[in-house]
């Protein structure tokens, strides 16, 4: 560690600290801990009134509430998995081929240039039951395209926009990572006999652990909070709450409903839900990771 | 905090941190990272709590000039600044309007600027939401701005009624409308149908949607945006009013008046029609959507705003084919008339004498014959006043546009009656949001039509006793 010390004291490290934790005070602490105290109250412009764990009795008898963290949950672990693995498979792909690996490489970066509220317009037009690009394309091969209807497939299409925003974000931390591992590795697999999928798999994989570890979080936090604004753009949490993940349900709440109370014990209840997730992972990639020496 | 600070805020969180991880603190970053994020979710409600209790100090956002607030984009938003412009030059006050983005956008920072004491002098509040702007008791009923010698007599009466409560004018009607039928006469033609006579119900809507699509002419028959709007209106047609207290105004509601024949017949015609890929479902609150699939002639029918005349009018023509309008389907052969939608202006209590005067002399600028005429020009509105459609009527309006003489006779035509007033209630983005989403579980025949009216009646029930206990 002392090899890594920059600041000779503490005081000139503090004083360059000391900027973001007045904003991280101010604009996260300091809110956090208010909703924690809202929570318990029923809230709303001009009144409130302190009503105890009201309105967390009122969560856990919600059937819409407990329908939405399936949702969220469903829908976080298929982008997860979604973004990682078409990354993954993008980026080797890339690495393999011999000429135009830029071009690939910024056509894959593409869509994360867009803002997400951007994106989810595009993708909107794109897939438009009636008056969507794609969408005679894949009528033709027999799918009825309905998603403004149909929960099932309201679901799978914000799946493949949130997965299709993402990817390119996966693929620079995946080619970067990818480009760290030694030459004489590929070569020594090669005479080996390892196969394509195998060498990506087996030797790949578990050299880039570290990045992938960093990315399941990263993508977590996308899956349930950063898909928001294509949430909004495309189906609004519906139809019938097929797509109402917990964070667009919370801002419902807050900002349609001005139900302040029963909106902060809700992201209360999120705050839980994804710590206890965020604590799951980091134990289980303990295991698996390796950090290098 | 609106919308789009919280999207700014998601997208921050999603691609702040990783840059300068290094090998050594690369796992403790992480962590803070998450946790980090993780505070500011629940920091993100926290934002915007009341803790309650009216101010009585207000003041005006401005001093210097009067401070609106409204939801006009586009093409209405510059005739909006033009009428404000001209007022700002005839009577040397200074005016300042702030575009909020939209009905919500609008309601949400009013109601914030009421409870906070810093506010604008005129607000423009959507009809759904008056009465949650009037239960703040932060606003002053317009009625008393206006001079004496102001002549509101001839105000329109089926336009004037919901915006008056307990015999005084509590807002100030500016732009409304209600719902019509526009229809592609070119494909009626095509399809062998008579263009000059369009389906007056919504069994004739039916007939004339499998003829358009059997024939090929179209993919669907019709479309109209899921919104609350549309239902409220075959119900106000129907001489139904859709929650008790007539609808609100009368009392506080308390529950839906969905039980009914009206909400039956509509819903299973709207599901045969939804089942038989008759109706083009274009999502809630979808406007453009649904436009969109009329003017690309997806769907040969669509219901929406009279302020849309002017610019259907001339994207259909662009796109080759001609439309005409007809009034709102009923449905089942009744005509009561439908409701009015669109906005008003709300002024905040408390000001200064000296500024009421000026607000007073806006809205009566507003609500002039000449304004109201440029006003309805520019973006198809109707004109509040009796006098301003006459003066359109002699100068030839009517004759040049014919299209807006359908919605007029539409409006006029309609009796007064009780169950033309909208739905006046707290919870109304609650009811709204709860009548949409329940309307697309029956047409997707995810429930029975029954258990559909019954879960929307409870779920209504709970937001009516919530709004009331609280």
């Amino acid at each position: 560690m002392s090899s890594r010390e920059i600041f000779t004291d503490r005081a000139q490290g503090l004083g360059l600290l000391v900027p973001t934790i007045i904003v991280s005070i101010i604009f996260l602490y300091y809110p956090a801990v208010r909703a924690l105290g809202l929570s318990f109250y029923q809230a709303t412009f001009g009144r409130s009134s302190f009503t105890g764990l009201s309105n967390y009795t009122r969560i856990i008898s919600s059937g819409d509430y407990l329908g939405s963290i399936v949702v969220s949950v469903g829908f976080a672990v298929c982008v997860v998995l979604g973004v990682l693995v078409v990354a993954l498979y993008f980026t080797f792909l890339i690495h393999e081929v011999d000429y135009g690996k830029s071009v690939y490489l910024i056509a894959s970066i593409w869509p994360y240039a867009l803002p997400p509220a951007v994106a989810g317009l595009v993708f909107l037009f794109l897939s438009h039951p009636t008056i969507g690009i794609l969408t005679s394309y894949i009528e033709s091969i027999g799918i009825q395209v309905d998603w403004f209807s149909d929960g099932g497939q309201a679901f799978t299409v914000v799946v493949v926009a949130a997965v299709w925003k993402q990817i390119g974000y996966n693929i620079i931390f995946m080619t970067a990572a990818m480009n760290n591992i030694p030459d004489s590795l590929t070569e020594t697999a090669r005479l080996d006999g390892v196969g394509r999928i195998n060498r990506l798999l087996r030797v790949y994989v578990p050299m880039m652990s570290p990045t992938l570890v960093f990315l399941v979080v990263i993508n977590t936090i996308y899956g349930f909070f950063g898909t928001f604004a294509i949430i909004d753009t495309m189906t609004m949490g519906g139809p019938a709450g097929a797509t109402n993940i917990l964070i667009y349900d919370l801002y419902q709440t807050a900002f349609q409903s001005y139900d302040f109370g029963f909106a902060s014990a809700k992201s209360v209840i999120l705050f839980i839900i994804v710590g206890l997730l965020m604590i799951v992972q980091f134990k289980i990639s303990d295991r698996y990771t390796f950090y290098g020496t | 905090m609106d919308i789009n600070n919280v999207s700014d805020d998601t997208q921050m969180m999603s691609t702040d941190s990783p840059g300068s991880a290094e090998k050594v603190s690369r796992r403790s970053l992480l962590q803070t990272t998450a946790a980090g994020t993780l505070a500011g979710i629940t920091g993100l409600a926290g934002c915007q709590g009341g803790t309650g209790g009216s101010q009585s100090n207000v003041e005006p956002i401005s001093q210097d000039s009067l401070t609106i607030w409204h939801a006009m984009g586009g093409s209405n938003g510059e005739t909006l600044q033009a009428l404000a412009d001209q007022f700002q030059s005839e009577t040397g006050i200074s005016v300042n309007l702030v575009f909020q983005d939209s009905y919500e956008g609008v309601l949400t920072k009013t109601l914030g600027a009421l409870e906070s004491g810093s506010v604008p002098d005129l607000a423009q509040i959507d009809s759904l939401f008056a009465q949650q702007v009037l239960n703040t008791g932060a606003v002053e009923p317009v009625e008393e701005l206006l001079s004496d010698d102001f002549p509101a007599d001839d105000f329109l009466p089926n336009v004037t009624s919901f915006f008056t409560l307990d015999g005084t004018l509590q807002s100030m009607p500016f732009n409304n409308s209600n719902c019509i039928m526009y229809y592609n006469k070119s494909a009626f033609e095509a399809a062998g149908l008579d263009p000059e006579s369009p389906p007056e119900t919504i069994s004739e809507v039916r007939q004339y949607s499998e003829t358009l699509v059997d024939e090929g002419v179209t993919d669907f028959g019709i479309t109209w945006p899921n919104h609350v709007w549309f239902v409220e209106t075959w119900f106000s047609n129907d001489g139904q009013f859709l929650v008790d207290a007539e609808n609100g105004h009368d009392g506080s509601a308390s529950t839906l008046t969905v039980d009914n024949d009206t909400a039956r017949k509509l819903y299973e015609w709207w599901r045969g029609m939804a089942q038989d890929g008759l109706y083009s479902n274009p999502g809630i609150e979808a406007w453009g959507e649904a436009s969109t699939t009329f003017l690309t002639e997806n769907a040969a029918m669509l219901l929406t705003s009279t302020a849309s005349v002017t610019s259907t009018r001339t994207q259909a023509t662009e796109n080759g084919f001609e439309v005409d309008t007809a009034f709102y389907p009923t449905v089942d052969g009744d005509r009561v008339g439908p409701v009015i939608g669109g906005a008003s202006w709300f002024a905040s209590a408390g000001l200064s004498d000296e500024r009421r005067g000026q607000i007073g002399q806006f809205l009566e600028f507003m609500g002039s014959t000449e304004a109201q005429m440029q006003w309805h020009k520019g973006t198809g509105y109707y004109p509040i006043r009796e006098s301003a459609i006459g003066q359109l009527e002699s100068e030839g309006w009517f004759e040049q546009n014919p299209m807006y003489r359908t919605a007029f006779d539409q409006l006029t035509q309609a009796e007064q009656d009780p169950a033309t007033k909208r739905m006046l209630v707290g919870p109304a983005r609650q009811i709204q949001t709860t009548i949409q989403d329940t309307s697309v579980e029956i047409f997707d025949e995810n429930i029975s039509i029954d258990q559909g009216i019954s879960n929307m009646k409870s779920t209504a029930e709970e937001e009516f006793e919530r709004y009331s206990s609280n």
